[in-house]
């Protein structure tokens, strides 16, 4: 029965080496919560997920043309945004989730750099920063009310805030059309 | 274990098993393995075993290559795929059993991670067209101008709600009231 023993071995290996090596569940984000938590996907009317990968190559595309820019994007590993608008959620409800978003990073890697409570009229804007040796590891942005739009950025890789600042400063808001919108 | 004449005793048998079941002996061997099962009821068994297994393997459902795979294959090196191509050097029965295990086990990775396309770092990322990195470039763009849009946006909320307010107002009148009454102050010493 040496056959039967052999391959009961490699069906026995096959199941450990596919229990060992399957991705299983999702890796955690550095955020303490899900994006979905946030907004639910039906109600996004803007959603960017770009990895290392993508920032590279757009890194490299842009390399003459725009050297700021392409340098900012080298340091990064991802970008993530979501924006949701109040036509589709009520304005106070994003609000408060954007609250609670903001309160569970607290003590939790993330440093408050700003933190803007506004009331009823004004918007809400968190920024925050994580650190890893002495650098900016990540960044999220979030902020809600205000124009009715409430949104999240989260930016992971190193930054560099005098350059994103600057490089900020040039950039134009409006997405073109077509780009950033849930499928 | 039986030993014949001719020197072949089970172990050599069984060693050539695998070759036999998949017609890769030659005519004389094949005679002195017969000529060995003949008088050996236990690598007789052995070899109506193996023979029964292949047949069962061979009966079995042809997997479909995933469409990924498929898409992948053609950039494998050719040095690869003419090694993986070449006939097997090793007869023995470990051998054949280890590569069919690797093969099931690169087949079950595939499959594994097929599904699941959460982990882009497993797979080779596919290089994006123009028109994928031109899209990434606008949305990476948009995205660091939301970041200083909003940081605007609190900056200004700042000087108008909180530094306005609570510090340059309250700054400027007691500016305005020191002012105020230093020209008294010095009056009254004139008067004095």
């Amino acid at each position: 029965m040496k056959y039967t023993t052999a391959l009961t071995a490699i069906l026995a290996s096959i199941v450990f080496l596919g229990v060992g090596v399957g991705p299983g569940p999702a890796t955690a984000d550095t955020l303490p919560f899900e994006l979905t938590e946030l907004f639910a996907q039906e109600d996004l009317e803007v959603e960017i997920n770009l990895g290392r990968f993508l920032l590279g190559m757009v890194a490299s595309a842009t390399e003459k043309e725009d050297s700021e820019f392409s340098n900012l994007l080298r340091g990064l590993s991802s970008i993530k945004v979501r924006i949701a608008n109040s036509e589709a959620v009520p304005k106070h409800d994003l609000v408060e989730r954007v609250r609670k978003a903001a309160d569970r990073l607290n003590g939790r890697g993330w440093e408050p750099v700003v933190r803007i409570r506004a009331g009823d009229n004004d918007e809400d804007v968190y920024i925050y920063v994580q650190e890893g040796n002495g650098q900016i590891t990540g960044l999220v942005v979030m902020f809600a009310g205000g124009a009715g739009e409430a949104g999240l950025v989260h930016i992971e890789g190193e930054i560099d805030p005098v350059e994103l600042g600057r490089l900020g400063q040039k950039l134009d808001l409006p997405l073109p059309e077509g780009l950033g919108k849930t499928p | 274990m039986s030993r014949s004449t001719d020197g072949y005793d089970c172990d050599r048998v069984l060693e050539l098993l695998e070759l036999l079941v998949d017609d890769e002996v030659d005519a004389t061997e094949r005679v002195r393995i017969q000529d060995h099962m003949e008088r050996c009821p236990s690598c007789a068994r052995e070899l109506s075993l193996a023979r029964r297994i292949r047949n069962e393997l061979r009966a079995m459902p042809q997997p479909e290559l995933p469409p990924r795979l498929a898409d992948d294959l053609p950039k494998v090196p050719e040095t690869i795929l003419a090694q993986a191509s070449s006939p097997p050097t090793h007869t023995g029965r470990w051998a054949v059993v280890g590569s069919l295990a690797a093969v099931l086990v690169a087949a079950m990775l595939v499959l594994w991670t097929s599904p699941f396309d959460s982990s882009p770092q497993v797979v080779q990322q596919p290089t994006p067209s123009a028109q994928e990195i031109e899209r990434a470039e606008a949305e990476a763009r948009y995205a660091l101008a939301q970041v200083a849009a909003a940081s605007r946006r609190a900056g200004l909320e700042l000087r108008d709600d909180v530094l306005g307010p609570h510090l340059v107002q309250p700054m400027t009148r007691n500016l305005t009231d020191s002012l105020r009454t230093v020209p008294n102050s010095d009056s009254t010493g004139d008067d004095a």
